[in-house]
């Protein structure tokens, strides 16, 4: 008994929470919200520090999963570094272990990127040009205006000793 | 090979009011009979990234066959997270120009600084002592006095010695380690002709700056970027020909380059859709009665046309690996976090 509750405690992340603001400590990097399927079949995850950047790419990452009834997040408050992480599975399979494929397929999603990207840099296979010089382009347009003389040339010629 | 731009799963419908068809469908259990499950050989076969355009501050690129979701986290990392060097804390020794010592700080803190991010470490705290691994430190000392003979001119410039403070004023207080680290080079200001403040004779600026590690999440200062965007293909689907009189006013529809007039097998001319990139999505051509029905607008959903441009920090082509590595570095923390949790829930147990 006294077992279940201690690790209820652990996984409780409003009492991690506050713990954490009280010993002034990080929270951990993830939690599983109460409430939670004692099997983890369907279980809120708590990720600190993250926001919708890792949040929307998971989701829609769990979402590709067959074996995922329903899988939503979102930032509770916008001023909390936190999002919440809801995943439903289909037969009371783990949420947990569709978590964690979920994370090494958006692993192995970004690597194929980061490859494929590394390989068009490497083919040299694009437009090389120089940026475009707006102090002259500026003053190339003042001067076909006829603005040209009586523009003040203050910020022409800069004296860096 | 990518799927055709003519799939109607992969456009997103561009109608006179409103837009359709936004949210991609692909889902296992959407379609019966289809399996829409996550695939890493389908998704590599189907992919396409290709850089159109490089300048020395700005890299345009593609991006075909990811989900908004992903594009979007990319670009939300470029811009938020990958860090750069900024001056965080300036010692004010003295300041008699008519900026007050809270703007001109300001400004000091908004300069993109040439400094390898990678060679830094973040500071511990913001009272932490600095350290040459985290704290990079320059100093500005300009005084404005009159040049001799002088007298009847107007300009400042002829008028007096350093009357305008630059960026390039800054001097690097020299450290041979941070040197060594940075492969030789002095930090520097990327850009050294930013006007920071005009003096006049007489006045002073005499500022000791620290510049740290940080990214743009805690200030937009720190942001490696001055924009990261992306938008999505352009498509433009002709149902019918146009009438021959109609022909130039379709044409101005669209941007100049997108609709091109060519001469068919018989001679006749007829409107074909040139460049479809180069358009705006403007719906001018959805306003008019004689092109109505004739003409289908729409995006590509999973096609990004990103375009990126440094503040000098990194190169540009080198921010989108910076951004897939810091995600990658997201993931492995979770999964960590992960591994902790239940290994505490395991003894707890």
């Amino acid at each position: 008994m006294a077992d279940s509750t201690q690790q209820a405690a652990k996984l409780d992340n409003a009492g991690t929470l506050q713990a954490s603001v009280l010993a002034g400590i990080i929270p951990d990097k993830i939690t599983i919200l109460p409430g939670h399927e004692p099997d983890y079949s369907a279980c809120t995850f708590c990720l600190a520090q993250e926001d919708h950047t890792l949040g929307n790419a998971l989701r829609w990452m769990i979402m590709k999963d067959a074996d995922v009834e329903f899988c939503g997040y979102s930032a509770p408050h916008p001023s909390e570094p936190k999002i919440h992480l809801r995943i439903q599975m289909y037969e009371n399979l783990s949420a947990v272990d569709c978590l964690r494929k979920a994370l090494a397929n958006l692993r192995d999603l970004l690597t194929t990127v980061k490859d494929k990207y590394e390989l068009s840099l490497a083919s040299d296979d694009f437009v090389r040009e120089d940026d475009v010089d707006v102090a002259k382009l500026v003053k190339r347009t003042l001067a076909s205006r006829g603005f040209g003389d009586g523009v003040e040339a203050d910020e022409d010629e800069i004296m860096v000793d | 090979m990518s799927r055709s731009n003519d799939d109607p799963r992969r456009q997103v419908q561009v109608l006179p009011e409103r837009i359709g068809n936004v949210a991609d469908s692909e889902f296992p259990g959407h379609y019966p009979g289809e399996d829409h499950s996550w695939n890493l050989q389908k998704f590599k076969k189907n992919l396409i990234c290709s850089i159109q355009r490089l300048t020395p501050s700005t890299v345009e690129f593609d991006l075909v066959g990811v989900d908004a979701s992903i594009a979007n986290a990319l670009r939300r990392v470029m811009i938020a997270e990958i860090p750069t060097v900024a001056i965080e804390t300036v010692y004010v020794w003295n300041n008699t120009s008519i900026m007050q010592d809270e703007v001109l700080c300001h400004r000091l803190g908004l300069i993109p600084l040439k400094i390898d991010p990678r060679e830094l470490v973040y500071k511990k705290s913001a009272n932490s002592a600095p350290h040459d691994r985290d704290t990079v430190v320059f100093d500005l000392r300009v005084r404005c006095d009159k040049k001799d003979g002088s007298k009847g001119e107007t300009d400042p410039k002829k008028m007096y010695h350093d009357s305008n403070v630059y960026t390039g004023m800054l001097q690097w207080q020299v450290n041979e380690d941070q040197r060594k680290r940075m492969g030789g080079e002095a930090p520097r200001p990327v850009d050294p002709d930013i006007l920071l403040v005009k003096l006049r004779p007489g006045q002073m600026v005499d500022m000791h700056c620290f510049a740290n590690k940080g990214t743009g999440a805690d200030h937009a200062k720190f942001s490696p970027v001055a924009t990261a965007s992306y938008r999505l293909l352009p498509h433009i689907k002709l149902r019918g020909p146009i009438p021959e009189e109609h022909q130039e006013k379709f044409q101005k529809c669209f941007v100049p380059g997108v609709i091109a007039i060519k001469e068919d097998e018989y001679g006749s001319p007829q409107v074909v859709v040139e460049n479809p990139r180069k358009d705006t999505v403007s719906r001018e051509v959805l306003r008019h009665k004689e092109f109505e029905g004739l003409v289908e607008l729409s995006r590509i959903r999973d096609h990004f046309l990103y375009n990126v441009e440094s503040a000098g920090q990194y190169r540009p082509e080198e921010l989108i690996p910076e951004a897939i590595d810091i995600l990658l570095k997201k993931i492995s923390d979770v999964e960590v976090g992960l591994d902790k949790l239940f290994e505490d829930d395991a003894t707890a147990a």
